[in-house]
This record gives structure tokens, sequence and C-alpha cells, in this order.
């Protein structure tokens, strides 16, 4: 469970690019984060992940506070960064190995995890080649894979479809709904709002720092008191802010 | 075609170079705020100082003509180095080539406006370290106008050899070989070549010299035979400097145009036909035909995490060919050089002068000993830029750092392992050195300093870490970029200076009291001052301030 409790930060004095933000992500669920370019979608995402400090508020991951007890928080907490070209000069084995060193995975499990995780995105083959050679989907698959062999509770995805081909994004989507049903936490974001219509229980919609909305896109055709897209939905909340 | 290359060559250099922010865009005069501009006043201020002294040391001898040679010969080895360390990269792998090759531009085009941008970069080193000295020397000997006509026809035609030179041979090592599977060991394999090579030379060369009529009681006459000894192999050295000398300077220019006009037809022969496929042999990726499957057995061996990312972080230096060259190959290179040179003065010339080598065999270690040994670590060690990187090399993938479920200061300590490693294997050798030259020096004593060396090394890394943290450069698009537009070497620079001050300090301070009470004293003033740096440390980390641009 992910409890964001009236976090706000700025990065110059006076101007809050996050302003008293609520939000409360329960266990078994999967919400997506919506809204437009430099709304603040990012810099949430790195507040709840301690890559950024909380000017106020605090953000508990399982109970545990990012900001008094990063340690014990970060231990549940698997991030799919924004760029997935990370340790380019590593094989993708390698790179397995050392996220499963990091999160002290034990040998039988993490050969399991590897091997399924692996043939479900089509990455046998690739293991053993430098990630440096990977194209940007299969250096997202794999990335995918490094976080997932410790199985966290709280499963945080920054823009995690771009790049990924039709049949890795099916699989992707597949695996966020599968890992919400055994009772964790799936949140991310994204632009693709046709992602977050057909797979998400709730969205929360962000723009200028605030929250606009929370709840089920149901809730949302409801507040809005029309029965349009969510793509419509959303332009129609933007705009009005 | 003249046109396209002097085109291309600006762009390849302002590329290779990027924004050194000399001078102000707004008003065009000498940005004062650039940390190069305050670097170059440094270094123009030592090398002209150094250059007076050694003048001034020679006008007392009455051998003022030792000086052109013994100039030149460090300058031709410098650029070598520069040019190894420079050639592959821009021949190769540098980003540009991927804009280039989809314009109409011919091979030798392309080819010689690369060789331009090597030479370009060399005439930076040159007017940097030979300017000076060559105007000083003119003014020294009250030279005639022609001497300084003179000084610029040389200073242009001399980096050229070293470039045509290692680029014919970069060309004829990618002639024969089909493919490159792995572009970054492909690199390292070159480079290390190359310093087998360089060492090669070195052994022939002391042989020459050993084998040489020398007259061992004259230490400056050796070292200008010596440097003619390297002029003379470098071919179009000794011309250059017979033509400052007003020697024949019609004849030897000529030959120094033959020279050149022979080896550019070479080198424009073999690179028109091949240099464009061998460009597609370094930037294509091949991925082995036959896949070889993961044996999770052996592939995935459990390790503690922190181990495994100290390991990590000597992995990410050495499979990159960039971050091997620019932070490990350089000093490589000068260790190779201190060995044989350390050799070269035992077998070759103390062996033979038994005064010397009394005097030598005599001297043991004192305070001001122990301070010039620790003054040499720490200047080879100022040329690893390992921790001063240690951030910026891994780009937007530092957040890393921030969410993995490891502390931020165990993080700090690991990423100073690998620069700690080498500083101290550079400690070893340099004692070593110091034993074979001075025999002696107890191994205690030597284990003594080398305790300190340590500490120095420490602090040296701790510090240089913190200044990349503060100041990381993590937005780069190409790895080089990392090293090329890093301001923050300057602080290495001058924490340098800063311990041979302290160091000069030390031995003034400790000059007469017993050795041991004054090595105990230098270990107590450096292991206080890494105290001090590692409180800092921690106390910014737990304030969350350390970290705060790495996001």
């Amino acid at each position: 469970m992910i409890e964001i409790k009236n976090i706000s930060k700025s990065y110059i004095k006076g101007a809050k690019i996050i302003d008293n933000l609520n939000l409360e992500i329960q266990d078994g669920e999967i919400l997506g984060f919506l809204g437009p370019n430099g709304a603040g979608k990012t810099t949430v995402i790195k507040m709840m992940t301690g890559i950024l400090e909380i000017d106020e508020g605090d953000i508990l991951i399982d109970g545990k506070s990012i900001k008094n007890e990063p340690y014990e928080a970060k231990k549940n907490i698997g991030l799919i960064p924004d760029s997935p070209d990370m340790f380019l000069n590593l094989k993708g084995i390698e790179y397995l190995n050392f996220m499963a060193d990091i999160y002290k995975v034990g040998k039988e499990e993490r050969i399991k995890a590897i091997s399924e995780l692996s043939k479900k995105f089509d990455m046998e083959d690739a293991l053993n080649e430098k990630i440096e050679s990977y194209s940007h989907g299969m250096r997202q698959k794999i990335i995918i894979i490094g976080v997932l062999l410790h199985k966290p509770k709280n499963w945080i995805l920054d823009e995690p479809i771009t790049g990924l081909d039709p049949k890795a994004i099916y699989d992707l989507k597949t695996m966020m709904k599968e890992y919400a049903k055994d009772g964790n936490v799936v949140f991310f974001s994204t632009h693709i709002l046709e992602v977050a219509e057909n797979l998400c229980d709730r969205v929360a919609i962000i723009n200028k720092g605030k929250i606009l909305f929370v709840g089920k896109i149901d809730e949302l055709r409801e507040k809005m008191k029309e029965n349009n897209s969510l793509e419509e939905l959303f332009m129609e909340i933007i705009s009005d802010d | 075609m003249i046109k396209n290359i002097i085109l291309l060559t600006k762009i390849s250099t302002r590329n290779f170079l990027q924004n050194l922010n000399l001078l102000d865009r707004k008003t065009k005069r000498i940005n004062k705020k650039s940390m190069y501009v305050w670097l170059l006043i440094v270094v123009i201020l030592a090398i002209t100082f150094v250059s007076n002294e050694i003048l001034n040391m020679l006008e007392d001898y009455g051998q003022m003509s030792i000086f052109l040679n013994i100039l030149f010969t460090i300058a031709i080895i410098i650029m070598f180095m520069q040019t190894i360390i420079a050639s592959m990269n821009i021949l190769y792998f540098s980003k540009d080539l991927e804009y280039f090759l989809p314009m109409p531009i011919k091979a030798e085009e392309l080819l010689l406006s690369k060789v331009n941008t090597i030479i370009n970069i060399l005439y930076g080193t040159e007017l940097l370290f030979m300017l000076i000295p060559l105007l000083l020397y003119g003014i020294s000997t009250t030279a005639s106008l022609s001497y300084y006509i003179y000084v610029l026809l040389a200073l242009i035609l001399l980096p050229i050899f070293p470039v045509l030179l290692i680029t014919i041979i970069t060309f004829l090592i990618m002639k024969f070989i089909k493919k490159i599977k792995n572009k970054n060991k492909f690199q390292i394999i070159i480079t290390i070549f190359f310093i087998f090579l360089i060492a090669f030379a070195e052994v022939l060369f002391i042989k020459t010299i050993i084998s040489s009529q020398f007259d061992y009681d004259q230490i400056g006459v050796n070292a200008n035979k010596i440097a003619e000894t390297i002029n003379h192999s470098m071919i179009v050295v000794n011309p250059l400097i017979s033509i400052l000398n007003k020697n024949q300077v019609f004849i030897n220019l000529a030959k120094v145009i033959v020279i050149y006009a022979i080896m550019y037809v070479i080198l424009i022969g073999i690179g028109k036909r091949t240099y464009i496929k061998n460009i597609f042999k370094a930037t294509e990726y091949n991925k082995s035909k036959h896949k070889k499957k993961v044996n999770f057995e052996s592939q995935c061996k459990i390790q503690k995490p922190l181990t495994s990312y100290a390991k990590n972080e000597f992995k990410n230096l050495i499979k990159n060919a960039i971050f091997f060259m620019q932070t490990i190959y350089p000093i490589c290179l000068i260790m190779i050089t201190f060995v044989f040179l350390t050799i070269y003065f035992k077998v070759g010339i103390i062996a033979k002068n038994e005064e010397l080598s009394g005097l030598l065999g005599e001297m043991n270690l004192t305070i001001e000993g122990v301070c010039i040994i620790l003054g040499i670590i720490q200047v080879l060690c100022s040329l690893i830029n390992i921790s001063i990187t240690a951030i910026s090399r891994q780009g937007s993938n530092a957040i890393f750092m921030k969410y993995i479920p490891i502390s931020l200061y165990k993080q700090f300590l690991l990423k100073n392992v690998p620069q700690i490693i080498i500083s101290m294997i550079i400690s070893i050798i340099i004692l070593i050195l110091c034993k074979i030259l001075f025999p002696i020096i107890s191994i205690m004593n030597l284990v003594l300093v080398f305790i300190i060396s340590i500490v120095l090394s420490m602090i040296n890394s701790f510090l240089m870490l913190i200044v990349d943290i503060k100041r990381p450069k993590l937005n780069w698009k190409a790895e080089m970029d990392i090293f090329r537009q890093n301001e923050n070497k300057i602080f290495q620079y001058v924490w340098t200076i800063t311990v041979v001050v302290i160091l000069m300090y030390i031995k003034r301070l400790f000059e007469n009291i017993n050795l041991y009470i004054a090595i105990l004293a230098t270990f107590i003033i450096f292991t206080v001052i890494f105290i001090i740096i590692n409180m800092y440390v921690k106390k910014q980390i737990n304030k969350n301030k350390l970290f705060k641009k790495v996001i």
C-alpha cells in the first residue's frame, strides 16, 4: 500500500511544483497516473522512490516512511524509470544478477524468476548479449525483468509502454493485472489514455502539481456528466483547470 | 574538396572540444568565470617559471643548446600519448560519423578532416607546453626575428608526424580485422597494443643508450644524448630543431616536407579504399550468430550486495573503452615509462658510474624524501579520473543509487574503491622503484610511507567524488563528453597543488626531528584531514544535501 500524505515540492522558493498532494493506492489495485507534460508526474514518482527529497508531507510504502525509513521502504519498491538506458556495458544476465544481488534474491529463486520472465518477454536469447546492443524495447524489457526479480510489493512504472512492441505491451499489461491480482500495488504514469482506460482500477489526473481527479473512469464520466471517452474527459478536465 | 575538408575539420574539432567557454559569448572577451581560463593561467605561469629556471641553469653551465632537444623530446612523447588516446575515438567511434556518413562526402575528405582534427588538438597542446618555453629560449639567446618565424614553422609542422604515423598504424590494424564483435573490447585491445608498442620502443631505446659510449660523469650531456637519440628516431624532430638553430634551413625543411608528402600518400592510399569500410566495421554491432544460452548455474552466482556493487563499479570502468582510456590508460602509459626510466638509470647510468652509485647507495630516507615520494604519488594519482567522474559516468542511471535499498553512505564508500585500489598500485610501484634506486632504504620505512600514501589516496578519492556528486554532468550524449566537458578536473589540480604545499610545509616543520616521529606526525595530519572529510560526508548525507544534484 502506498500513502501519499500532503506532499509539496518546490525547486525555487515560493513556486510549488507539487502542491499539497494526497493519494492512496490500496493493495491489489492498479492506479494510472495521468497528466500532461510537466504536470508533475515524474516528480511525484521520484519522491515516492526516494530520488527526490520531499519538502513537506510524507509518503508511506507499506507503512514505512520513505523520508525516515528509506532503506526499509525501498526494499518494497520496484521502479521502472522513464529511461531504460541503464548499465549498457553489462550483459543482460549480468545486469539481472546484479539486481538480484542488490535485492538479496536467493539462487534458486533468481534462476526461476530469470528463466520464467525472460521466456515471457522473449529475451532468453538476448541475455548473453550486452544491453548496449539491445533495442529500446528490449532495454525496457530487461529493466522490467530486473525489477520483478525480488517481487516488490509496490510496482512503480514511469511511462512503461513507450518503445515496447504490441506483443510486449500486451504481455506487460497482462503481467500488471496478474501482479495486482496477487495483492500488490501497481502504480504507473502514462500518456497513453487507452492503456489507462483498459487497465486501471482507478486513475489520478494531475496538472500543475495538483490532483484534479482520483477515482474510477465511470466516476469521472459521472462527474463530468458526459459519456465521452477517457481522452475527451481528460482534455476537458485539463482545460477546465 | 579542400572546402569540404576545412568545413568538416571545423565541425569535428568543435564537436571534440565542445565549449571550453574561454571567451564570453556576448562580449567576446576572456571569460573570467570559466575554470579553464584559470587553469590555463596556472599552467602558463608554472611553465614559464620552470622554463626560466631550466634556462638559467643551462646558461650557467653554458649548455643552452640542450634546451631545444629536451623540450622537443618531451613534447613529442606527450603528443604521441595524446594521439594514441584520441585517434581511435575520433577516426572510428566519434558520434559525428553517424551524421557524416549519409552525406555525399568522399572517403579522403572525411579521413583528412579527421586527421586535421587530431592535429588541431595537438596544436592546443603545443601552444600550452611549447610556445612559452620557445619564446623564453629566444629571449635568453637574444635570437633574431627569423628565429621566431622558424618557431612558428616548427610548431605548425611538428604535430603532423605523430598523427600521421599513429593513423597509418591504426588503418593497417583496421584493414586486417574482419569484424569488430565488441567495439569496447576492440578499443581496449588496441590501446593495450599501443602500450606494448611503447614499452617495446622503450626497451629498444634503453638498449641503444646502454650500448652507447656515453660519458657517465656528465648527466646534463647524457640527457641531451638521450633526447638526441629519441629525436633521431622521430625522423622529423632533428630537422625541425636544426631549422630553429638556423642550420641548413631549406634542406631540413625540404626533408620534413618530403617525409610528410610520403606519409600523406600512404595515408590517402590506404584510407581511400578502406576508411569508410573500416568505419562500418566499428559502427556495426555484430551480434553473434550462435546465440549463447545462459548457463544459470555458472552465471547466476550469489554475491553480497556490497561486493556485487563494488564489482559493478570496476566492470563499468573496464568494459567501456572510453572510460578505460580516459581513467586508467594514461596512468598505465606513464607508469610504464617510469619503470623503464628507472631501469635505465639503474642499469645504464648508476651501474656504470661508481661515484653516483655510491652516492645513491648511501641515501637513506629522510622526511624530505618522504615528502618527495608522497608528492610524486599525489601528482600521479591526480591523473586518474575515476572518482572525479564516478557519478557523471552513470549519466541518467545515477538515480539508481537513490532508489535501491543500500545506504548512500555505503554507496559513497564503494564508489571510492576503484580509485583507491589503482592509487595503491601506483604507490607500490613507486616505492619499489625507490627501493631499486636507493637500496639502503629499509622495507619497514617504505611500508610506513605506503600507509601514509593510502590515507592520502583516500582523501584524494573522497574529495574528488564529493566534487563530482556536487557538480555532476549527467546529461551527456556521448561518453567522451564526460571527460571533455568536465570542469571538475580543476579541483583535482588545485588539490594536488595544496597537497604539495602541505608536504613542503611538513618537510620544513619536521626537518630536524626523528624520522619516525616525523612520519607519525605526517600520518596524523593526513588522518585528521581524512576524518574531517568523512564526517562532512556523513553529515551531508544525513541532511540529504550531498546527493541533491543527482536527480
